[in-house]
């Protein structure tokens, strides 16, 4: 009788009862006869029985119930709104006043945000404000995001993209839109001192900066606000934002932005 | 039938929340995440195949909106270890402390893993998803869950002493 040799994937799913009956039988064949392959069978076998343990070490933490409320929340305003078959519920936006929401963090940020034509960054003034730890006053450079390159990269890059422009070093985090349709580009801003992150729209072929917010020291070596990100996800629930486009859907809308 | 999604839905969360906090490791973010997962999974709903499993589909809702947050995460976020975080305190008495023992270990292990290895055996091995489903999650062919799950197991074995 020969004895077929298995790949490592096929003995695991062996031990993980992912075989099909055929080659199950030819495995366990395979197992009685040799040795090694039996080894390796309970090597798969070890790992997956010491995952267990440590899963089932480590239950499920209860659900907070500040969590299950919201949950619950949602799905009233979803039944209560969602009464035709068939239709796609838009996304419910979260309530504004969301008790997670760290005030105490956010007035710490050096946060700016530009609404409108507003494209300056202009960091927050106040007796909390840490400016070190923030992009100081003009030298993020992002005064205007024609000037600093950083439009150019917005309508060229790829989400995961990265970009050394005027300003610094551009990296495009993602692609969505708002509740209008309107293409928005989240990226982060590393110039020399500072990382910046930050939300900008399309209006026409130029984009506009819509959110900007300190999220810590480009060197690595500075305290990064554990707020800023939370900061950020307040904002984007608050106007509606879109999940995260398709790499192919991204790829049309900047195409469709240079025409 | 929408009474059924609704219950399955919040008989989920608490797995649904402990991937999330294997995934951004910050029970906050975690539960920020599930409320996420479950905005959108109620807004799409009329997608659900109601020959599957609720629980994958709700798993890549949840890693959908964790990447757009965790690819910045990933690479220099403020990530607190789970160990340092009052849920991460387990039961009492000695049991539990052998438990306790094994469970760094093996947590230990996991996370010296190249991070497309760590999250194929969160999928599988703590959240018994089937290798079809691991894949669905993660949106790659189930050859590459499986060349991934195998690797990382075999690494797994060879930290932990299983021959």
């Amino acid at each position: 009788m020969t004895i077929e040799r298995f790949t490592d994937e096929t003995l695991m799913a062996y031990a993980d009862g992912e075989l099909d009956a055929e080659t199950a039988r030819a495995v366990a064949a395979a197992e009685a006869a040799d040795g090694a392959v039996a080894r390796r069978i309970a090597l798969f076998h070890g790992t997956r029985a010491a995952l267990s343990e440590a899963r089932d070490a480590r239950p499920a933490p209860e659900v907070p119930d500040a969590l299950v409320a919201r949950v619950r929340e949602t799905l009233e305003q979803a039944g209560a709104g969602g009464e035709e078959p068939g239709r796609v519920v838009p996304l419910v936006r979260r309530a504004p006043s969301r008790p997670w929401v760290p005030v105490a963090v956010a007035a710490s940020l050096a946060l700016a945000v530009g609404l409108g034509a507003g494209l300056s960054l202009r960091p927050a003034t106040g007796p909390d404000i840490d400016l070190a730890t923030g992009p100081q006053p003009g030298a993020t450079g992002l005064a205007a995001l024609e000037a600093s390159g950083v439009a150019g990269a917005l309508s060229r890059l790829a989400s995961g993209g990265s970009e050394q422009v005027a300003a610094g070093e551009v990296t495009i985090i993602a692609s969505f839109r708002t509740p209008e349709g309107t293409l928005c580009r989240e990226f982060e801003l590393a110039t020399g001192s500072a990382e910046t992150v930050a939300v900008a729209c399309a209006e026409g072929a130029a984009w506009d900066l819509r959110f900007a917010v300190a999220s810590g020291r480009a060197d690595g070596a500075g305290y990064a606000p554990a707020g800023a990100l939370e900061a950020l996800d307040t904002w984007l629930s608050g106007i509606g934002a879109g999940a995260p486009l398709p790499e192919d859907e991204e790829r049309a809308a900047l195409g469709r932005l240079a025409e | 039938m929408r009474d059924d999604f609704e219950t399955e839905l919040v008989a989920a969360l608490p797995v649904l929340r402990r991937y999330a906090i294997s995934l951004c490791r910050r029970p906050d973010m975690a539960d920020d995440l599930v409320q996420i997962a479950v905005e959108r999974a109620v807004a799409a709903r009329d997608r659900v195949d109601p020959d599957t499993r609720l629980e994958p589909w709700l798993f890549r809702i949840l890693r959908n909106a964790w990447i757009d947050a965790g690819r910045r995460q990933a690479t220099r976020g403020t990530e607190i270890d789970v160990h340092d975080t009052p849920e991460a305190a387990v039961h009492d008495g000695v049991r539990a402390a052998e438990a306790t023992v094994m469970l760094r270990q093996t947590e230990a292990a996991l996370a010296t893993l190249p991070e497309e290895q760590r999250e194929v055996i969160v999928l599988v091995c703590f959240e018994e998803l089937s290798y079809a489903e691991a894949a669905g999650v993660l949106g790659i062919p189930k050859g590459t869950v499986m060349s991934r799950l195998a690797r990382g197991r075999v690494a797994l074995a060879a930290k932990l002493g299983i021959e």
